[in-house]
């Protein structure tokens, strides 16, 4: 003290001087509503902060204060940052790292501005939003230690599939530290660790300020960016939060969230149960198919061997049909034969002798059929039918 | 952990994709026999892994965990 009382500081000095004892001061919060706030070149942001008896002036760098464009006058904040005093003029102000609202209205406020603002920019639009795998195996679980939504999840989960295996980063879901650990887990899942096949945020219910890390610009950007779909499962059925409307799906509970991430093994048990049948039905068909074709095939050559069979037959018929026709003609010529050797005998002369009849021939051999033939004394030789005989001829005798 | 992620959704896609062909009618016996024969094995391993009760559960470490620059 007797030191401080002698030195004679400059301004500059002095400003420096109780800065050195202002660093000494770690972060702390400071609530108070925004009586006045402004945005300087784009960069600086100044506002002020009161209560029912103080004001006290609020300095941030805006790209280090994320949200701070949904922050407006009459709001309820938390202000995270330390006292300063600005060198150059001795102002003193709280030096900002983050600015949230607080209390229902503030937050309520907060969440429609930032939900219109994300919805400008897209970010809810089902076209962007990515389809879960039909069988994930494995599941990156970000809620917090020994909670109701971690025990839901993991009950419903196993009551609908088995065999996955689940990675859980545990979290804060509220109060100070629960953006901040959020936002480490999903850099974990899709940085630091084997990327699961997908990410499930989730929490139970509770106020909008018990939901507030949920609802925050931050949160969101992680949700969107994070290369593992996300599915939130978060608060009650009828609470819906920021990071919901992001996430690639929405679950109503951390319940919902497991129903909707994993098929009901009995299903898909169904399903390939169907699935066996039908082949099972289909290759009989084929088998009763292919069965049809080879009668068909089998038809076609038995009608074909039929038809040559038939051929044969009449093959057969014919050919007996000529031997008796050949038969029955040779016969006929046979009959025909001994009718004209009958007949051809009977015209034997030498039967004719037989009979009694001779023929009488001149010296000269020829057969004597008239008187005229022959004249007195004349040799003439008779032929009868066992000799001959020759003889004179004496007189000869007209009719 | 990835072969026997693809691996399930792998089978149940070829299964899925086998029922269909054989749906269609296009199918020959001779062909349709060794993918029958597919289709069963692939519905017997599917039901083995589906009869599988228990999940596995590995809580991270988070004070091993590298916090990002970007979060603070």
């Amino acid at each position: 003290m007797t030191l401080m009382m002698e030195k004679i500081f400059q301004v500059s000095e002095f400003n420096e001087f109780i800065n050195l004892y202002l660093d000494e001061i770690t972060e702390l919060v400071v609530e108070g509503e925004i009586s006045q706030i402004n945005v300087s070149q784009g960069k600086w942001l100044f506002a002020t902060i009161k209560d029912d008896q103080a004001s006290v002036e609020v300095f941030g760098v805006v790209e280090q204060i994320s949200g701070w464009d949904i922050l407006q006058t009459g709001m309820l904040v938390h202000v995270y940052g330390r006292p300063r005093l600005y060198q150059k003029t001795g102002r003193f102000s709280l030096s900002a790292r983050q600015i949230v609202p607080a209390g229902a209205g503030a937050l309520q406020i907060a969440f429609e501005k930032l939900k219109l603002k994300l919805e400008k920019a897209g970010w809810f639009d089902l076209e962007r939003k990515r389809p879960l795998p039909v069988f994930p195996e494995t599941i990156g679980l970000i809620t917090a230690k020994d909670s109701r939504a971690y025990s839901d999840f993991v009950k419903v989960l196993k009551e609908r599939m088995g065999g996955l295996q689940i990675y859980f980063y545990p979290v804060n879901v509220q109060g100070h530290e629960a953006v901040p650990t959020i936002l480490t887990a999903f850099d974990y899942f899709n940085h630091q660790h084997q990327q699961p096949d997908l990410i499930v945020l989730a929490r139970g219910g509770g106020s909008l300020e018990d939901l507030q890390a949920f609802n925050d610009e931050r949160v969101a950007q992680a949700i969107f960016a994070s290369r593992a779909p996300v599915v939130c499962g978060i608060g009650h059925e009828e609470d819906v939060s920021i990071a919901d409307l992001v996430a690639d799906r929405r679950a109503s509970t951390p319940s919902n969230a497991a129903e909707l991430i994993v098929r009901n093994r009995q299903e898909v048990l169904e399903q390939v149960a169907f699935q066996t049948r039908e082949i099972k039905n289909q290759l009989e068909q084929l088998t009763i198919q292919a069965n049809q074709v080879l009668l068909r095939r089998v038809g076609t050559l038995a009608a074909f061997a039929g038809q040559a069979q038939r051929q044969r037959q009449t093959i057969e018929q014919t050919k007996q049909q000529l031997v008796r026709a050949t038969d029955t003609w040779l016969k006929q010529q046979k009959m025909r034969l001994a009718t004209t050797a009958r007949l051809l005998s009977n015209l034997d002369p030498h039967q004719v002798l037989k009979r009694g009849f001779s023929i009488t021939v001149n010296q000269n051999g020829v057969i004597l059929k008239s008187i005229k033939q022959v004249s007195n004394n004349e040799q003439v030789t008779t032929t009868l039918f066992d000799g001959k005989i020759d003889s004179q001829v004496l007189k000869i005798n007209h009719d | 952990m990835t072969n026997r992620k693809s691996s399930l959704a792998k089978m149940f896609a070829e299964l899925e994709a086998i029922t269909a062909e054989f749906e269609t009618g296009q199918i020959d016996l001779e062909a349709g026999l060794p993918k029958f024969k597919r289709g069963l094995q692939l519905a017997k391993i599917l039901k083995k892994r589906l009869a599988q009760l228990e999940n596995e559960i590995e809580e991270i470490k988070t004070e091993e965990v590298k916090i990002p620059k970007v979060h603070t």
